[in-house]
């Protein structure tokens, strides 16, 4: 028995150090190539974390990770002055797509506006608000901040009451923090978005994220299975409740209703304090723009899901959640549209730049369930912006100086 | 410290594994360059699929 098993130990050790030593050589190629990285679906390696802890906006751009300027934001060059300086999450950002593609950049190029992007994933208004007198500092004539639906207000409820970041935005009314802070203690939101999310901390998603070895695995399994797009009818079957697909002609994208209606559930106390939070800092980044003799506008940037609702004739084909998540994304967009009107802050509504395309049969969005403009929709929210400052701004030429 | 009889069995362990792997080396470098063959045809051949991500949370 025992001279049995010892035939194994040659085999076992030498499959042992040939996984070890393919997973260095696909972890070197992924980090120097971007198609490789995209079948591993991992983003491209480095050295640096792409963002930092701080104590007041939780994190911050990483100076020192490709991509980044000198103060940790995407962009090709740090500026001194700036025309228009922009505020916002991922969607700002550009996640998922190039630096140049991102819409701050495609504004920039339409516009030949000097535009720094100051957005970073995961901010939200109350991030903004944080952030203002160091975009200030650039001397903009104009600042615009973003309104993403999608987890914005989640993002805004986080910084004010899942740490010590900002407590200054909580409630001034005591009973109303007591019930978002036993609420959070009972089930806190990040826990219920992840798992609507079907994220999970088993040593198999572990491997799935860390091993470009099951990188490769997962590629194999996944072409086996057929196209992205087939594994993701499937994927919707096997999890009604989670997804949700649309396919028309051309058009066909995966979308998550279940993750964002809790980021935008009105009826749970802390989203709405999220909504408030978000209000509250728009209010103050206009006064304070006043104050300073810049102007301000607010860009309100639709989830794709209610993107997509458009291009339906009932909401309920896609399902009850999904319905129920269109019914309170357009209740925040009342409240947040008559908000704006009522302060007199210029807001820019991005919903029909990025529908309208999907009427002649150009996707605005992937085919995946990735919630950011693909970069066609990018350029449609740079062209809806650029047609406001020409409208509203009609003075705005660029400050010469750097 | 090491006896002559113990370095005796180490180098016999040694020189063992190595004829292991001159009878088996196929068996351990072809699946490597399969693989590599793999990623490389779906990175840069018809099956690449680029910006492919799923970024959902933000």
């Amino acid at each position: 028995m025992k001279i049995a098993a010892s035939k194994f130990v040659p085999f076992l050790i030498t499959g042992g150090l040939c996984a070890l030593g393919l997973e260095g050589i696909l972890r070197v190629w992924a980090s120097a190539s971007s198609p490789v990285a995209a079948v591993l679906k991992v983003q491209r390696e480095s050295s640096s974390r792409p963002f930092l802890p701080d104590s007041r906006l939780g994190i911050r751009p990483n100076p020192e990770y490709p991509g980044h300027d000198s103060m940790g934001f995407r962009n090709a060059l740090a500026l001194e002055r700036a025309d228009i300086v922009v505020l916002g999450d991922s969607q700002t950002y550009g996640s998922g797509v190039e630096r140049e593609q991102a819409w701050p950049e495609r504004l920039a190029q339409l516009s030949s506006l000097r535009v720094y992007n100051m957005a970073y994933p995961s901010y939200g208004p109350a991030h903004h608000l944080m952030l203002l007198e160091e975009a200030l500092a650039l001397s903009p004539q104009l600042v615009i901040a973003t309104l993403y639906a999608g987890n914005d207000l989640f993002d805004c409820f986080q910084l004010a009451y899942c740490g010590e970041w900002a407590p200054e935005l909580r409630n001034s009314e005591a009973s109303v923090v007591d019930r978002v802070l036993d609420l959070e203690s009972t089930s806190p939101l990040v826990s219920d978005i992840e798992s609507a999310e079907g994220g999970d901390g088993s040593l198999r998603a572990f491997l799935s994220e860390n091993s470009r070895l099951v990188g490769v695995l997962r590629s194999m399994r996944d072409t086996w299975r057929g196209t992205a797009w087939d594994r993701s009818l499937a994927g919707a079957r096997l999890n009604p409740d989670r997804y949700a697909c649309f396919e028309r002609g051309t058009l066909r994208t995966v979308m998550t209703p279940s993750y964002r209606k809790i980021a935008l559930n009105l009826d749970d106390a802390r989203i709405h304090e999220g909504l408030r939070i978000a209000h509250d800092s728009m209010s103050a980044i206009a006064r304070r723009c006043a104050e300073s003799g810049t102007a301000f506008a607010v860009v309100l940037i639709p989830t794709k899901e209610y993107v997509f609702s458009t291009q339906l004739s009932k909401v309920e084909e896609l399902g009850t959640v999904y319905g129920e998540l269109i019914g309170l994304e357009g209740r925040m967009w009342e409240q947040t549209e008559s908000f704006l009107t009522q302060e007199g802050i210029e807001s820019i509504y991005a919903l029909t730049a990025l529908s309208s395309p999907l009427d002649q049969g150009i996707a605005t969005y992937r085919e995946s369930s990735d919630g950011h403009p693909n970069p066609r929709g990018q350029s449609c929210i740079a062209e809806a912006v650029q047609e406001v400052i020409a409208h509203a701004y009609p003075g705005m030429t660029p400050a010469l100086g750097d | 410290m090491v006896t002559p009889t113990e370095i005796k069995e180490a180098d016999s362990i040694l020189s063992r594994y190595r004829s292991f792997l001159g009878r088996t080396w196929l068996l351990w470098v072809l699946p490597m360059v399969l693989v590599l063959a793999w990623v490389a045809y779906k990175a840069y051949g018809e099956g690449a699929r680029a910006g492919d991500f799923a970024y959902t949370l933000h």
